[in-house]
């Protein structure tokens, strides 16, 4: 099999998701292909030895639809060749992009990709695309279907974690997220935002709360305590886990992922157009999987899709130097660290979504090129993402450096 | 309970008497909609009489093999009603029900007075409205007064149904301005109602999930595909309740 190298990573600053957000007057197609252009720049690209790009994207409709791939593609002035394919797996939609676009290096069937994702969830809010899932009676009924946020409160009740300890996650994101800022950790990756008329719109991820304590998350109203029992979603969750007798909600805003807009390009190719055109590999791609769990709890993927990546690639979690877990919700890496017995201080060391954002589409590959930059900061080997994914999926994705 | 039965009167009008609707019932009723469709004399016909009724379930639905023409024979009474040059006013004075309701809700006008009560208790006797009826509610109310009205067999009196335009108000069959679209409100809307029933009924009660489907389902269609995706859910519900009994 051919190796797949990581070239290059990028992304652009996280920007709030809404309408006073620093990116919602840029669409996102603009966003998408700020990050193909400066790609293309800063490797001197000739773009004409792309064979694909892969973009996820979860709300393809509207200004996000119609294959934005293809059309930041035409928009970042790439060589007419290049192809462009949107892909969705809800919240691990940017890593399997990067999954994809490996995909097709391993497999001999490309020679250079990039993977990516983009979200501009100010512009397209979530639920835009509808969707069979929650809307059709026949198969939410099927799949006891439950929005996420009850499914963390369900995840926390499960394996006990309390209010206390999903908060005080989101303290640590936030302080990790912020020191890593002011330490410029992010910087190898990040793209300063310009508008038409080279006017800065952000430059740092805007979210970022460094003033956030136990005592200010613990004045916040949990946020799916209400909707849970007035809809009866608490009762759906608990008709599916009958041994719990009831829903501890203990998710908000504060210990949540931010809704954000955002975009994000990996460089992915083989050894010999790495030669061909003077691209320094940075890692490569051990391994990748894709997992279903059950559907009314969620957001247990990671760990399952972690075990299976393992197994594929005959590797435990000892292997692995650094981690990226999504922090959908707090409760999702808590879980996550349970069940794999990890080292906390190998996850998420630079904080994560609770304090950044999570911008769907497109978060998995800003972990993976995050991940990457940390691993070489710390001149450490070997770093594994992983997201839980919408309808109770996972996928777990292995780099190691070159 | 007394069957329900239609007179013609020389007035231009037909009395309903009784209570209780079989196959008599609805034959009584064909015969007499096709001699006055047919003779193209009349130009508006009064229904008048007793409103508060209902289908005897078993007596219509009694053989699996014979569904689709029955449903096919109760829609036709009321598009035959909407689609006639005839103008069809319903006079109600007090409770409608069953399969009354839903006549006069095919008729373009429903004249009614101070202590009229609109019935829209289906789904808690195993039925939906078998007459076509769903897609009319919908047209008229708009999907989520439809689907509230119908899943929690809601009663509507006098002032409620006047300010919903379900009475008292001339029916106009090209304007379809309710029409659902899929946007964040639609999905929200299912969303809840969904969670609603399936935690209240445990998915056993599947009157509530026919009607959940048929609205949904129906949801971006033209008005005949609407009608026959909710005959395929009626028979679907039929078929049910035959087989628990």
């Amino acid at each position: 099999m051919t190796e797949a190298y990581i070239y290059d990573a990028i992304r652009t600053p996280r920007g709030k998701g809404k309408s006073n957000g620093s990116l919602h007057q840029i669409t996102p197609i603009k966003l998408a292909s700020k990050t193909l252009k400066k790609l293309k720049e800063r490797n001197n690209l000739n773009t004409k030895f792309i064979d694909d790009v892969v973009l996820g994207c979860v709300h393809p409709v509207n200004e996000q639809g119609s294959d934005i791939a293809r059309i930041a593609v035409l928009d970042a002035d790439y060589n007419q060749s290049v192809p462009g394919t949107q892909i969705d797996r809800f919240c691990a939609s940017g890593l399997e992009a990067c999954n994809i676009a490996a995909a097709q290096i391993m497999s001999g069937q490309s020679d250079l990709t990039i993977g990516g994702g983009v979200e501009s969830m100010s512009r397209v809010p979530m639920g835009s695309a509808g969707g069979a899932w929650m809307t059709d009676p026949s198969i939410a009924f099927k799949t006891y279907f439950v929005p996420q946020g009850i499914s963390a409160d369900l995840l926390a009740t499960k394996y006990n974690y309390s209010r206390d300890d999903v908060d005080l996650f989101a303290v640590n994101s936030q302080k990790k997220a912020n020191e890593a800022w002011e330490k410029k950790y992010f910087k190898n990756s990040i793209i300063d935002i310009y508008d038409q008329n080279g006017d800065l719109m952000l430059n740092h991820d805007e979210l970022i709360r460094k003033e956030t304590t136990m005592q200010s998350l613990a004045s916040l109203e949990p946020s799916f305590a209400k909707i849970g029992k007035n809809s009866g979603l608490d009762e759906i969750a608990l008709m599916k886990y009958p041994k719990n007798n009831h829903i501890n909600h203990v998710h908000h805003a504060g210990n949540s992922s931010g809704i954000v807009d955002g975009a994000a390009a990996i460089l992915i190719g083989n050894k010999e157009i790495g030669k061909k055109l003077n691209l320094k590999p940075r890692a490569k791609i051990k391994a990748f999987s894709s997992i279903g769990t059950e559907p009314t709890i969620m957001l247990t993927g990671p760990e399952h899709a972690t075990e299976k990546v393992f197994k594929r690639a005959k590797m435990d979690s000892k292997d692995i130097d650094l981690f990226e877990v999504n922090e959908a919700f707090a409760a999702v890496v808590l879980r996550y660290l349970e069940a794999l017995n990890i080292n906390e201080n190998k996850v998420n060391v630079n904080g994560g979504s609770i304090a950044m954002g999570h911008p769907l589409g497109a978060t998995g590959s800003m972990l993976l090129g995050t991940l990457l930059d940390e691993l070489e900061r710390r001149d450490l080997n070997t770093g594994l993402v992983t997201l839980c994914v919408g309808a109770g999926m996972g996928t777990a994705t292995i780099i190691e450096r070159v | 309970m007394t069957k329900v039965n239609f007179e013609l009167s020389d007035s231009n009008s037909v009395k309903i008497q009784g209570s209780s609707f079989d196959l008599n019932s609805l034959k009584t009723l064909n015969t007499i909609l096709q001699k006055i469709t047919k003779e193209n004399k009349i130009k508006k016909i009064n229904l008048i009489g007793n409103f508060n009724t209902e289908l005897e379930f078993n007596c219509i639905f009694d053989n699996s093999s014979m569904i689709d023409e029955s449903l096919s024979s109760l829609h036709s009474i009321t598009e035959t009603i909407e689609r006639s040059n005839i103008i069809f006013t319903s006079h109600v004075n007090g409770i409608m029900r069953g399969p009354a309701l839903e006549l006069a809700l095919s008729c373009n006008f429903i004249k009614a007075v101070s202590n009229t009560l609109l019935d829209f208790s289906f789904t808690n006797k195993d039925q939906i409205p078998f007459f076509g009826t769903v897609q009319r509610i919908i047209k008229i109310l708009g999907y989520k007064k439809a689907l509230q009205v119908l899943l929690s067999n809601d009663k509507l009196d006098l002032d409620e149904a006047t300010r919903l335009k379900v009475i008292n108000n001339e029916r106009d069959n090209n304007i379809d301005n309710k029409k659902p679209y899929w946007d964040q409100e639609f999905t929200n809307t299912f969303i809840y109602f969904n969670s609603k029933i399936h935690s209240i009924y445990k998915n056993k009660k599947p009157a509530y999930n026919a009607i959940l489907s048929i609205v949904f389902e129906s949801s971006i269609c033209e008005p005949n595909v609407g009608m026959s995706i909710e005959k395929r859910w009626a028979k679907w519900l039929i078929l049910n309740n035959l087989k628990k009994h």
